[in-house]
């Protein structure tokens, strides 16, 4: 049995502990090699500043990537529907 | 709770004694041991996604879904999974980056969250033909469990072969 309350805590002071700087840190680490063929390695600066994000603009975009957006790189904004 | 779930892999030149963990960018539940609920949704898999060798493999096994997070039949889990995902999305968001989903839940695995249960069902609908009976709408739900822990796989066997067609 999955103690959800306790685990719900536990994310939450996940976040509180985490900063801008940190998240972005965790985030650009994911990017995969074969992206860095084309970019090269180095500093990545956020391309947005003092960034103030409405809350009815976040939301999950679950766009179905076509073959032809997934050729050459595989970062940003695509989500699949499906895998295995 | 006992479930027979099956895994699809290519045709390789031996078989599986274990399933194979998926680490592509696709695996949207997070780097895990996907299972199909239904063998039908796997065997669609295999025909449409798994056609190197021309020929897939089915593998059954008894999953132990008694520490899943099971989005799909129980509503509670469900909230707190949409929840979490928001929540995260949202603290992304806020820093000026927009991860996917596979890397919210890599996210989540990577601090050690996820392992707290042994995996993730989720639901999405397939593109497979058979199951529009009306235009445009399922009435099957395709079910997959992603595992985090081999420890809930059990009795993992060979099902079937077949042909990419």
């Amino acid at each position: 049995m999955i103690n959800l309350k306790e685990l719900e805590k536990e994310i939450d002071e996940l976040l509180a502990n985490e900063t801008p700087e940190s998240l972005r840190a965790w985030f650009f680490s994911q990017v995969s090699p074969d992206v860095e063929c084309y970019i090269g390695e180095g500093d990545y600066m956020p391309l947005l500043g003092n960034l103030e994000i409405l809350e009815e603009n976040i939301h999950l975009d679950n766009h179905i990537a076509t073959s032809a957006e997934c050729e050459g790189s595989n970062v940003g904004y695509c989500q699949y529907a499906m895998a295995a | 709770m006992i479930r027979k779930m099956y895994h699809t892999q290519e045709k390789r030149a031996e078989r599986l004694t274990v399933p194979i963990i998926c680490d592509k960018d696709n695996a949207w539940l997070g780097v895990a041991y996907y299972f199909w609920y239904e063998e039908d949704d796997a065997s669609f898999w295999g025909i449409i996604s798994k056609r190197r060798t021309g020929y897939f493999e089915i593998y059954k096994a008894e999953v132990d879904c008694s520490n899943i997070l099971d989005t799909v039949f129980n509503e509670e889990h469900y909230l707190f999974w949409k929840a979490q995902i928001n929540k995260a999305q949202k603290a992304f968001a806020k820093s000026g980056v927009s991860p996917s989903l596979k890397q919210l839940n890599d996210y989540f695995l990577g601090k050690g969250i996820w392992q707290r249960f042994g995996g993730i069902m989720f639901q999405d609908i397939s593109n497979n033909p058979n199951n529009y009976f009306v235009k445009e709408f399922q009435y099957k739900k395709r079910i997959q469990l992603a595992a985090y822990n081999l420890n809930i796989i059990n009795n993992f066997a060979y099902h079937y072969t077949g042909k990419c067609v």
